[in-house]
């Protein structure tokens, strides 16, 4: 504090010890103040922004938690935000730790704090669910993923509103998404892939039986847990695009009938067209995610357009797969028929066709082959035959 | 109200702690109400101790968590008419007796008091005023104390500038403060990034710890800015 001379002068603080305090002016609202030690900010500020009508302006920001129960805290992005028992984790900044953000709304993670365990939070904006029959449509989807009980899918624990939003609270899933391995990796090994892939499609027959599609099967939406001994866990997650088989062709979408639901670049082409979709358009999904594992690229890259177009009328890119067993091509092939006739009609079908796979590959690295490694840890290109030297049969059992 | 305390349900010893620890954090305001109402170093010393003790000691505020609104405006009514009591009388009570858990120092309150605002503040608004101040300062005093018991007490010194909005704010500040730690810019940007949150929100707790509803919440803080930019400037 300055006297009238503008010297500083000793004052007592809080704790009635002598401090200096010196007289300033706030750069930001031009309020006179005298700071200490400890509080050379302005008094107002603080207090303003301490409380601070932002709350509004996160919503905003954030229109898929626009009607959590909230509380902003001081630096505009953090806050609380309750969806009934759930409380949505912050970070060490106070930020929500968000799993992942599409179109329909943002995943976070979660704490319920009535069963004192993390869940998976996916919160979907009302504009998303459209009409009293799309809402209807999206509560008997997810009952039915509610019943779907796998261990290669996260499970759908709960379904509620709050405010203009939905959201389901899902299992939450430890380890990476399937995207960040295939980032931190380049490519997966050939046995690495194919393990994961066999558990997706356990997963997808759990899908099946519920007379469910998935609609979203893509590496952000498998989540992958390596351990230590090298064996590896996947479970599909987010089910929230989940459709009940028994709508019609043009409910393709849940709050859109007619458009488009799904991500472009792991989309079948009967999505694309808007034709009804079963079971066999997430197996062409999980052809594109199986491919991205072994090449570290989608087979068709472009503008959403492009890449539409090129799923229903390219050919697939084989000469891109100069590194993959011919085995694992025959099986890209017929995972991704354009046709939905020609592909495995049932996730079991697959489930099948795999172990001829592997011992197709087993079979012609032979024991000293060395080249081809198939370990599932770690990755990395190895040196496999190409496919125009494999005469594999292309016919599965 | 002050739920963090437990006034009026809680008289045992636990109730009876948190309110001598609530009176030590805001015996300062009352003091400087209380000399500003013309009453002397001395009296006022008196009177606010005295103030404290009468609260203790007659569960004068045993009906605290049934009342509606802000702590702060409940005390200071409480502490009006316990001044009007006590001014009546003819002669001064001895207060006190051996208990110390409300030591006010009074030559340090006092020279405290002298630096207060000029005359035309009511002495209402320098109440708040301080009360304001003073609820920062304890926000600080808990954060340092959640610093050093995590052992960071260096980067409480180091960083407890950088608390408010827009202060410190230069490239060479947060380099300087980085070499003070030994380590790098941005880990420094992020240190402080929170501290900032964590003192905004021991500030907020300090506050929903003196109103009943946190609807009063917001009038609450207006009030205090408002006393705040009244008393601004005025002893520059």
């Amino acid at each position: 504090m300055k006297g009238e001379s503008g010297e500083p002068v000793s004052e007592p603080d809080g704790q009635l010890g002598s401090v200096e305090q010196e007289a300033r002016t706030c750069p930001v609202c031009g309020t006179k103040f005298f700071a200490t030690a400890d509080r050379q900010f302005c008094p107002v500020c603080i207090l303003r922004r301490a409380f601070g009508a932002e709350p509004a302006a996160a919503r905003e920001r954030d229109p898929g938690c626009g009607s959590a129960d909230s509380a902003e805290d001081a630096d505009g992005g953090s806050q609380v935000r309750r969806f009934e028992n759930y409380e949505v984790s912050l970070d060490d900044d106070g930020k929500p730790i968000e799993l992942g953000r599409g179109a329909m709304g943002v995943t976070y993670k979660a704490f319920d704090v009535d069963l004192q365990c993390p869940v998976t939070l996916k919160v979907i904006n009302e504009r998303y669910l459209g009409d009293e029959s799309a809402r209807l449509r999206s509560l008997r989807e997810a009952r039915a993923a509610a019943r779907l009980r796998h261990s290669n899918v996260a499970s759908v624990l709960h379904l509620g509103r709050t405010g203009s939003s939905y959201f389901y609270a899902m299992e939450f899933v430890e380890g990476k998404t399937l995207e960040n391995l295939i980032k931190r990796s380049g490519r997966l090994e050939i046995k690495l892939a194919l393990e994961i892939a066999t558990q997706v499609a356990a997963g997808l027959a759990a899908v099946h039986e519920q007379n469910l599609v998935h609609r979203d099967i893509k590496p952000t939406n498998i989540m992958v847990r390596l351990k230590e001994e090298g064996s590896v866990t996947a479970k599909i997650i987010d089910l929230g695009l989940a459709k009940a088989l028994d709508e019609s062709a043009s409910e393709v979408g849940i709050s859109m009938p007619g458009a488009f639901a799904g991500t472009p670049e792991f989309a079948s082409p009967e999505q694309f067209a808007g034709v009804g979709v079963d079971i066999r358009s997430d197996l062409y999904s999980l052809g594109v995610t199986f491919w991205v594992m072994v090449t570290g690229q989608s087979p068709f890259q472009g503008t959403s357009a492009e890449v539409m177009y090129q799923h229903q009328h390219a050919p697939l890119p084989l000469g891109r797969l100069q590194d993959v067993p011919q085995p694992v091509v025959v099986l890209l092939e017929k995972l991704l028929e354009k046709d939905p006739a020609q592909r495995f009609q049932t996730p079991n079908e697959l489930l099948k066709a795999i172990p001829t796979i592997t011992g197709a590959i087993e079979t012609r690295r032979g024991p000293h082959a060395g080249t081809c490694n198939t370990s599932p840890l770690p990755p990395h290109a190895s040196e496999l035959e190409s496919p125009q030297q494999d005469q594999v049969q292309r016919r599965f059992p | 109200m002050v739920a963090g305390v437990g006034f009026g349900r809680d008289q045992s010893q636990t109730g009876r702690a948190a309110l001598a620890a609530l009176c030590q954090i805001y015996r300062y305001p009352l003091y400087a109400f209380a000399r500003r109402r013309g009453h002397s170093p001395h009296d006022s010393q008196d009177l606010t101790q005295g103030f404290f003790l009468h609260i203790l000691e007659h569960r004068a505020l045993s009906g605290v968590d049934r009342l509606k609104g802000k702590f702060r405006s409940f005390l200071l009514a409480c502490f009006q008419n316990y001044l009007s009591v006590e001014t009546r009388r003819a002669h001064r009570l001895k207060r006190g007796g051996q208990c110390q858990f409300v030591s006010l120092d009074l030559e340090s309150a006092e020279n405290r008091y002298r630096y207060e605002p000029a005359d035309y503040l009511t002495a209402e608004k320098i109440f708040e005023a301080r009360w304001a101040l003073t609820l920062l300062d304890h926000a600080m005093t808990v954060l340092r104390e959640e610093y050093v018991g995590r052992g960071k007490e260096l980067v409480f010194n180091t960083l407890r500038g950088y608390a408010g909005i827009g202060e410190n704010t230069s490239e060479a500040s947060y380099e300087e403060a980085a070499k003070a730690l030994g380590i790098g810019v941005g880990t420094v940007k992020t240190f402080i990034h929170r501290l900032r949150n964590r003192y905004l929100a021991v500030l907020r707790e300090e506050v929903a710890r003196t109103v009943s509803d946190p609807a009063e919440i917001e009038s609450e803080i207006r009030a205090l800015c408002d006393a705040l930019i009244a008393a601004e400037g005025l002893k520059l």
